[in-house]
């Protein structure tokens, strides 16, 4: 009896693994988009550039060749323009591995999160790819014909993971963003490129502000740097060039590496209107002064209160500048809303970062010059 | 007349003409063998008396014949039972019907006009090559010697190694025509008697006309034959089988066997060799543990791959993405048929090589393994990532202690790559829930297969995926129900005294 | 010659933990944030107190029949009629729980792994599983369910990941969404603790005295309601509000976003793992609805019921499975649970205290 109803399994089982396979995509029928560029178009549409690799075959065991191939396409939608890539391509394409999204900066005007729904959408979807934001045309940064990577996608995703460590930019993916394109309380910061055609080269410009889901302005590269260190990021060693002659006109450089960074918002409350306080403790070192020996403690100390002013002076550029473009990149009505629930709820809702004062305290400490004085 | 009622009074069985006389006699022994000409008889006379030697020449010494029988015989005056010559060899008075089966031992039986008794001789040829390391189960350090195809050997290996009185051998007699002893041995005081009276009540009941493997017996002895598991462990090392005694285990050994099987064990005994008590215990330890990650390993990792390949590529890390696509890029069949393509060559070449000689097998391993692979990748029919993931299994299934787990964990493969190839990862999930669904069910002789995981056992987990130091493994295997469960009291008690 | 099955403490703690972990807790955290809010977590922890209060009451029902389960219970208290109809409307609710577990199942796993697979292979893939483990014996199932909680392991030590990009605004200040909406929340969860009622019915079975029985169904209770606590409260902290109103099932989400060096999209292998994790559930509902059948209809045995419960639940959730019928099934899972699983019990102890009845120490029926 059991062995007629092990048969009966059995055979029932069969024609299942016989029919079978519907969900199955292979890897050898997709193509994979690694890269994907979306710029406006006329009347509303969407422009997207796609890179995807095309092997060349193996040869006699070497290592096959791969090279990037860029499709453009237009449509209604984000989606419907990769619909219709998928019309002009042998196989299926497959945006479930890309690596960096880019948007063009007129894109960018307009908001980030009808194009990457898509993306949130699909059970597939790559979540975990970066986010930037190219001044100019996206089509640009797919199109361009750089030798450090052997695909243009690899080479962007390489580009921002290195810049992320060096401390350029944030470090926001597909999925980080989201909240913040979404949430009124904070909003995000994203990497800025320029292409430069010529050089084959994109280069880093600093970064894009939003202003919820738009952009609304843009840092340069040190602003950015200042941005990061105010935000309290610890990971990142960020350096900067800084000018200690008091005069502007003459130029005494120092370079500067911050090792530690303790960073605290601070709120304080009065007649039901906030102030907020950045302020950090930073630690740093000199990794390059090119004038002097830096032998005499009276001089440190001296150097040091330059710096400090300097930077202090570059924290309220950059703030100046956030507030200038309405993005509350410190999510400073978040923190009203978690410490001062009440007054959140009453005056501070989706209120512009604008009428917020606030002030940069930074507070430095020298550790050390290097191994000489 | 009178000798015939002594041989009726002796063994009550009913007596006829025929067997009384001394010529009846011979006729009844030569008739019982059907009048095979291997069927000696010598015809001696002693002290007038006529008489035979009877013996089966294929498996009698006649040297030890000659000493034993015939050279007494001309020595000595007379005949009697109290008198015969002792040799080393035993003798002994029997009956007529036990005559025949002491003929098919090897003994000698000799036989006089007028003497009712018979007298029989052991003169049994040794069939046997000498104590040498198991090819199955080499090791690197201990013990190098194996059992051989002699039962009377073999136990006497195991009983040297255990030089205790409690240690018990019971024998049976299995096969109606082949009447293959085999011998049930146990350590009586710790090994659970109701185990031991279970398998010999299943021993008793079997039926068949012939046994002369172990295999036979573990087809017949096992609670579920079609499970793909093995329910008992194989083993060639007298060391292994003493170990498995001294936790409660039954060996059953048999006659022209150099196996020894270990009942009733559990999964984890599969994984466990000689050599991890050889080595030092972190080493042992880690060396278990590979093992056992091996198994898995060669259980999943070719149905991974395909459920990556033909499912889930997301899966696949960006920086060798582009690899595996262009490795994939221009392989005709779909990967479920590359992988089998690949596992079923694998599966020919140590198919072909295992029963070949020694050189020609290797050429058999050089020409499947780098012939086949190297062209069969250059020619584009199987991608060279599979040939590696395919290789990586054959090699790690191999690592698996047990040869006969290893073949286990490659048959499994093969319908867990077709789920795989049909769901993708849910594929694997399901089977992988029918697999462990199904050694929760095994039991071997009414212990859990699956312990010490399933059911817990926390004692047990010491000596299963890694091995604990040997003096914290205090407790037998507790699934066993042992009578004594104390294996060590205070080892290493120097360390209080050094104190 | 027949042995009692007879299970550990230990097994009878991952028995509770399997059966009443499965379908729900992928979508809990959206369930519950939709009225707590940021304070879901708490919400969740004030359930599990609840549920203790629910387990305190089944041992103590436990206790007065020590040797009998549930349905026994119900024989001895009601008598023939009356007890085997409420015995039939057992199983009735354990089959439909089981269909529901399926409905569920098979929504989520099409939704987020297999889209273009028809309904009925993965439904038939379900049923079959359960039928081979479920035809055996309670120390089988239950050494199956030991292996499998290590499957639930995994979702606690890769959920923590999530830490790295957490930002704890997102939960703050506590109390934010009221009392109210704390309580409410609270009460609208129990469908997690669904299968908290089978302590009835395996608790004869169980190897230990009352007193242990009721520190096991404690500890298995402390350990679900901090699993559900601690995963609502990753998702909160790596979602914030708007987020989580989009996500249906965001414990799956949370993972899909994380990223490692090897497997880059640990969500498709979390989601294998957690089909064990729903299989164990409509396992132990395949279980108790062919005990509640044995019971009922002595002469047919256990495997038969088995193979009917399945089918049962395999035909019911073939024909249920749309967007709509989906809400209705679960509504209707979550009020059936009510009475099932609390109303019942709770008059049955109720009961056995105004009339002072007891085991009489009757044998246990005999178990296959």
């Amino acid at each position: 009896m059991r062995n007629i109803i092990k048969r009966f399994i059995v055979l029932t089982t069969i024609p299942f693994l016989l029919s079978g396979c519907w969900d199955q995509r292979l890897l050898k029928e997709q193509k994979l988009i690694l890269l994907i560029g979306y710029d406006k178009g006329h009347n509303g549409k969407i422009i997207s550039n796609t890179d995807y690799p095309i092997s060349k075959g193996v040869q006699n065991n070497s290592a096959s060749t791969t090279k990037s191939t860029i499709l453009t396409t237009e449509g209604e939608t984000a989606l419907d323009t990769l619909l219709h890539a998928d019309l002009n391509i042998s196989e299926k394409i497959d945006i479930s591995k890309a690596q960096v999204v880019l948007f063009g900066e007129e894109m960018a005007r307009q908001g980030l999160y009808k194009e990457l729904d898509h993306i949130y959408r699909n059970p597939k979807g790559a979540l975990g790819a970066k986010v930037a934001i190219i001044e100019g045309k996206a089509r640009d940064a797919v199109r361009i014909k750089q030798e450090e990577a052997n695909l243009n996608g690899q080479y962007y995703d390489e580009y921002l993971k290195s810049g992320e460590a060096t401390g350029f930019f944030t470090n926001y993916n597909v999925q980080s963003v989201c909240p913040l394109l979404l949430k009124h309380t904070k909003d995000p910061l994203l990497p800025l490129l320029k292409i430069s055609p010529e050089r084959h080269r994109a280069r880093s410009i600093g970064m894009a502000l939003f202003n919820n889901e738009k952009m609304t302005g843009k840092l340069n590269v040190s602003e950015s740097k200042m941005f990061l260190l105010l935000n309290g990021e610890k990971k990142q060693k960020v350096s900067f060039l800084l000018n200690t002659n008091n005069q502007d006109s003459q130029k005494e450089f120092i370079v500067i590496e911050i090792l530690n960074n303790r960073q605290k918002t601070k709120l304080s409350v009065k007649n039901e209107a906030v102030t907020s306080i950045l302020s950090s403790k930073l630690q740093y070192r000199i990794t390059e002064y090119p004038k002097d020996q830096l032998t005499n403690p009276i001089l440190l100390k001296k150097l040091n209160k330059t710096i400090q002013k300097r930077l202090t002076k570059k924290a309220e550029k950059t703030i100046a500048k956030l507030q200038a473009a309405n993005c509350d990149g410190f999510g400073i009505e978040e923190e009203i809303r978690v410490h001062h629930h009440q007054l959140w709820k009453e005056k501070y809702k989706n209120a512009d970062i604008k009428n917020i004062p606030i002030k940069a305290k930074l507070d430095l400490e020298l550790i050390n010059s290097g191994i000489i004085n | 007349m009178k000798q015939t009622s002594d041989f009726e009074d002796k063994n009550g069985q009913p007596s006829t003409k025929d067997v009384a006389t001394f010529d009846a006699r011979i006729e009844y022994i030569k008739n019982s063998f059907v009048n095979t000409e291997d069927l000696l008889m010598l015809p001696v006379s002693y002290n007038s008396r006529k008489g035979f030697v009877i013996y089966i020449a294929t498996i009698s010494d006649s040297e030890k014949i000659q000493e034993s029988i015939l050279f007494p015989l001309i020595k000595f005056g007379e005949l009697n039972a109290a008198d015969i010559p002792y040799t080393a060899e035993t003798q002994d008075k029997i009956t007529l019907q036990e005559s025949v089966k002491a003929l098919l031992k090897g003994n000698a039986v000799v036989i006089f006009n007028g003497l009712d008794e018979i007298f029989s001789f052991n003169t049994m040829k040794e069939i046997s090559r000498n104590l040498k390391e198991p090819d199955s189960e080499k090791t690197v350090r201990g013990s190098h010697v194996g059992f051989v195809e002699n039962l009377s050997t073999n136990i006497g290996l195991i009983r040297k190694g255990i030089e205790s009185r409690h240690l018990k051998i019971n024998y049976h007699q299995i096969g109606e025509y082949t009447n293959t002893q085999i011998a049930l041995v146990y350590i009586e005081g710790i090994c659970n008697p109701a185990l031991v009276k279970r398998l010999e009540e299943r021993i008793q009941t079997l039926s068949i006309d012939m046994t002369f493997s172990p295999g036979y017996l573990e087809e017949l002895l096992e609670d579920q034959p079609f499970s793909p598991f093995p329910h008992l462990l194989y083993t060639e090392r007298p060391d292994r089988a003493i170990a498995q005694l001294m936790e409660g285990r039954i060996i059953l050994l048999s006659e022209g066997s150099s196996d020894a099987l270990a009942l009733p064990v559990s999964f984890f005994s599969f994984f466990q060799t000689s050599d991890d008590y050889n080595t030092r215990i972190i080493t042992g330890s880690f060396f278990r543990f590979l093992r056992v990650v091996c198994f898995l390993l060669s259980l999943l990792l070719p149905s991974l791959y395909i459920a990556v390949i033909g499912f889930h590529f997301e899966i696949i890390p960006k920086e060798i993405l582009v690899l595996v696509k262009s490795s994939v890029e221009n392989i005709p069949f779909p990967p479920l048929i590359e992988a089998m393509v690949m596992a079923f060559t694998i599966e020919l070449i140590r198919e072909a090589g295992i029963r070949l000689p020694t050189p020609i097998g290797q050429t058999i391993g050089i020409v499947g393994g780098l012939i086949i692979g190297d062209a069969i990748v250059s020619a584009g029919l199987v991608s060279n990532i599979m040939v590696i993931v395919i290789a990586l299994t054959a090699i790690s299934s191999f690592t698996v202690a047990s040869y006969e787990m290893s073949n286990t964990v490659r048959i499994l493969t093969f319908p867990i790559m077709l789920s795989a190839a049909t769901f993708g990862f849910a594929g694997i999930i399901f089977s992988l829930m029918f697999i462990v669904g199904h050694l929760c069910k095994l039991e071997s002789l009414g212990t859990p297969y699956f312990t010490p995981i399933a059911p817990f056992n926390l004692q047990g987990m010491k000596d299963a995926i890694i091995r604990f130091p040997i003096w914290l493994l205090k407790d037998r295997p507790r699934e066993l129900h042992v009578k004594n469960k104390k294996r060590l009291n205070q080892p290493r008690r120097w360390e209080k005294n050094e104190k | 010659m027949k042995n009692k099955v007879q299970i550990t403490k230990l097994q009878m703690i991952t028995f509770l933990i399997q059966t009443q972990i499965g379908v729900a807790f992928l979508s809990l955290p959206y369930e519950i944030h939709q009225i707590a809010k940021g304070d879901s977590w708490i919400s969740l922890l004030l359930t599990g107190l609840f549920m203790e209060i629910l387990v305190l009451f089944y041992l103590i029902l436990c206790s007065r029949f020590p040797n009998q389960d549930l349905f026994q219970i119900l024989h001895s208290m009601f008598g023939n009629a009356i007890g085997k109809g409420i015995t039939f409307l057992y199983m009735g609710y354990f089959l439909f729980t089981g269909a529901t577990i399926l409905v569920l199942f098979v929504h989520i796993l099409k939704r987020w792994m297999l889209p273009y697979t028809p309904a009925w292979v993965i439904l038939f893939l379900m049923a079959s599983v359960g039928i081979y483990i479920a035809i055996d014996n309670l120390k089988v199932i239950a050494r199956f369910y030991f292996i499998a909680t290590f499957a639930l392991l995994v979702f606690l030590f890769i959920t923590p990941v999530a830490f790295k990009d957490e930002n704890i605004h997102y939960i703050l200040p506590i109390g934010q969404s009221g009392l109210m909406n704390i309580l409410k929340g609270a009460s609208n969860v129990t469908l997690a603790w669904q299968g908290i009622e089978f302590i009835l019915l395996i608790s004869p079975f169980v190897l230990a005295s009352g007193r242990e029985k009721f520190k096991a169904a404690t500890l298995a209770n402390i350990f679900i309601t901090f699993f559900y606590s601690f995963l609502t409260f990753v998702c909160l902290i790596y979602f914030n509000n708007e987020v989580m109103k989009l996500l249906p099932q965001p414990v799956l989400y949370l993972l899909k976003s994380f990223s490692f060096k090897i497997i880059e999209r640990p969500d498709l292998f979390i989601i294998s793992l957690w089909i064990i994790l729903v299989g164990t559930s409509f396992i132990s509902y395949l279980y108790g609805a062919s005990l509640a059948g044995t019971f009922l209809i002595k002469r047919w045995p256990r495997k038969a019921w088995v193979y009917l419960s399945a089918f049962t639940c395999f035909v019911f959730a073939l024909f249920f499975n749309g967007e709509n019928e989906i809400e209705k099934v679960t509504k209707t899972a979550t009020y059936s649970g009510y009475i099932f699983f609390m109303a019942i019990p709770v008059f049955l102890l109720l009961l056995s205290f105004l009339f002072k009845k007891r085991s009489k120490g009757e044998v246990n029926a005999e178990h296959y």
